[in-house]
């Protein structure tokens, strides 16, 4: 009951007062600073902890920014829907699915859940302007939709318009990064180009997206669709479609209307799969999600692990200290101290050792992240605010579970044993 | 035993009535202090002396509240602190005594100016750096507050821990064994600060074995197997003799204590 009683007062009374605490921040650093090796060895565990809580939580944060951002590049209510290969009783693919303009006109009408669409032919190119030439060239043939659908909007020139799709014009809008390698600027606009040997006016450039994953976004070119199943009429019968939902909560409902209308003009009975695939965000942060899961559960481990041994280092040193120090505790009861008061002490102390040593594993995480985002394809990582307070609030953690043992031992020293001790 | 009888008395600082004090050490129990009564008043100089195991080092525990006795009564400026609790005691050290140590006891990487506030710490004064600097002054070391102990010769460590004893401005100071440490020159010199804070009203409880030490004081208690054997009064001259010829006491010096 006594020794409760005394506990409670600990923690009501830790910290007395600001400048108490002040006090025993500053006894601690200097102890610390004396012994530096030793202090050093002591928070190795908390440093290998926070260290990894740091790097790995700003990898994670800083991919999933990096998809986040990507997604909502492509536009938040965007789908892509394309023909499946249809395969045969052991698996091998058999033949491609077929899909109209018809089933996308349907979709059009039909759908109520979905805004807008545009067929999309995605073919390899040859691109020739003057004397550069560049092959395999992402060509994308689309309706006028393709700028608000895939929010890719041209900033310089003109995205070609309604009548040039009806009349399937020669007309084609570049992405910033096939410029840089046909080596000419945006007075190419106006100009023309030769892709797949047709002769293409340039209307417009593309705004620059940058780079995913090391694929840049920017290499490609966009002609009307009805242009690409002139050059490409095998297209005709196995055409995909961008699809824009009303809004982002009808994405769901927008599939659903979508597979429902395509399985019916498609003759699919219940049971049989549907020879159409639709693409949505999701998936790809589902994906993430599980990645994240994986990282997650390793840095679990490597932080519980670490941050035991480094309580138990701190724990160690600690009661080493306070054997050493005794008459140094002696001397302050007999000048007023209270158990309170050592017991505060050293608790600070070995608090302070393990933030020390949390701070060391800030910077390290840092670095590392800082070393790492050098890297050409590597994503810029961030080191989010809650993840540092996180580390400093484990370590400080670490200290007080750990301290509380030797600073209980030294605050119930007699100070008469204590100012005799040798 | 003029003293005694004076008319003025001034009021008693320490009042021990009946002391025990009994330790347990493995299964045997030692009796180290079998019913002492002592009062010391304001501005004596007490030397306490006695060979080892005479119980000089209990009273010194007791007389600075690191102990309480295990019968009997403590009166430390009337209060009873016989049966007092740790944390209360501790305050009291704090507030009211300021320990003199035979090996200084400073915190080491600790400036001379922040040993001498470590009392006003705990205690929570206020104008603790404006007290430090005048406890150094009485001590003549104020140029050197910002040294480190290990910058310090040894009368300069001791002039710093009388320094902090005196911070608090306790009513005792309780020195043990001040000059056992230093050589006999230094020894002077520290005897004759505390000389100089005994002048100026201080009460103080010196822990010797050594005479050159007790012939400062005004008064000196002799103990002997946990009990006072001596005690000359507060009378200078004779306390300086008697002590050097402690055969030669006469009874009705054991009767007056």
């Amino acid at each position: 009951m006594k020794v409760l009683r005394f506990l409670l007062s600990v923690f009501l009374f830790l910290p007395h007062r600001a400048a108490a605490l002040a006090t025993n921040v500053a006894t601690a650093l200097i102890q610390i600073w004396a012994n530096k090796i030793r202090s050093l060895l002591t928070v190795l565990g908390i440093i290998i902890a926070v260290t990894s809580i740091i790097t790995v939580v700003s990898f994670v944060q800083g991919f999933g920014d990096y998809f986040t951002n990507f997604l909502r590049g492509l536009g938040t209510n965007l789908m892509v829907v394309y023909p499946e290969w249809i395969r045969g009783p052991r698996g091998e693919y058999l033949r491609r699915a077929e899909m109209t303009i018809e089933d996308i006109r349907a979709v059009d009408a039909h759908a109520t859940a979905v805004r807008r669409t545009t067929p999309r032919i995605w073919a390899p190119a040859t691109l020739e302007y003057g004397r550069q030439q560049q092959t395999g060239v992402t060509l994308i043939a689309a309706s006028q939709f393709f700028q608000p659908i895939r929010n890719f909007y041209v900033d310089v020139g003109r995205f070609f318009g309604a009548v040039d799709v009806e009349d399937a014009a020669q007309v084609c809008v570049l992405g910033r990064e096939l410029l840089r390698k046909l080596e000419c600027d945006e007075s190419v606009v106006g100009d023309y180009v030769h892709i797949d040997g047709q002769r293409f006016k340039v209307v417009g450039l593309l705004e620059a997206k940058g780079s995913f994953m090391g694929d840049n976004q920017d290499d490609l070119a966009i002609i009307p669709w009805t242009t690409g199943l002139k050059m490409y009429p095998n297209a005709r019968n196995y055409l995909g479609f961008y699809v824009e939902a009303a809004d982002e909560a009808q994405i769901p409902e927008a599939e659903g209307q979508i597979v429902r209308i395509l399985r019916q003009r498609h003759g699919l009975k219940p049971g049989q799969p549907n020879d159409f695939g639709v693409f949505k965000q999701d998936q790809v942060l589902q994906e993430f999600g599980r990645v994240k899961v994986i990282a997650t559960s390793v840095l679990a481990g490597i932080v519980s692990i670490s941050l035991l041994v480094g309580g138990i280092g701190i724990m160690n040193v600690m009661l080493v200290s306070v054997t050493e120090r005794t008459r140094e505790i002696g001397l302050r009861k007999s000048v007023g101290a209270r158990r309170r008061d050592i017991l505060s002490q050293f608790l600070t102390e070995a608090v302070v050792l393990s933030t020390v040593g949390g701070g060391i594993g800030i910077v390290l995480g840092y670095a590392i992240g800082f070393v790492a985002s050098l890297h050409p394809k590597m994503v810029e990582v961030n080191v989010p605010l809650w993840s540092v307070m996180l580390a400093l609030g484990f370590s400080a953690g670490v200290g007080i579970f750990f301290g509380i043992v030797p600073a209980f031992k030294a605050a119930i020293v007699h100070p008469i044993d204590a100012l005799r001790h040798e | 035993m003029v003293t005694h009888t004076a008319p003025q008395h001034p009021p008693p600082v320490i009042e021990l009535i009946d002391v025990h004090k009994v330790y347990r050490v493995g299964t045997e129990l030692v009796h180290a202090l079998r019913g002492t009564s002592l009062t010391i008043r304001e501005n004596e100089y007490v030397a306490i002396m006695g060979p080892s195991g005479s119980g000089k080092s209990t009273m010194m525990n007791i007389l600075g509240c690191l102990d309480v006795p295990t019968g009997g009564e403590y009166r430390l400026r009337g209060q009873d602190v016989s049966k007092l609790s740790q944390s209360k005691l501790a305050r009291i050290r704090g507030r009211q005594i300021g320990f003199v140590f035979q090996s200084f006891e400073l915190l080491p990487r600790t400036t001379a100016l922040k040993n001498v506030e470590l009392p006003l710490v705990y205690s929570r004064t206020p104008h603790r750096r404006q007290r430090a600097i005048e406890a150094l002054k009485r001590v003549t070391l104020v140029d050197r507050g910002h040294h480190h102990p290990n910058q310090l010769s040894g009368g300069e460590k001791q002039r710093v821990a009388i320094a902090r004893a005196l911070a608090q401005q306790p009513d005792i100071i309780l020195a043990d064994e001040p000059t056992g440490n230093l050589d006999s020159a230094t020894g002077e010199e520290i005897m004759d600060i505390v000389d100089g804070l005994h002048a100026e009203g201080q009460t103080i409880i010196i822990v010797t074995h050594e005479d050159h030490i007790a012939r400062h004081c005004r008064r000196i208690i002799r103990l002997m197997d946990g009990q006072i054997v001596l005690d000359t009064g507060n009378d200078k001259r004779s306390a300086a003799a008697r002590v050097s010829h402690p055969s030669k006491m006469p009874a009705q010096e054991l009767a007056a204590s």
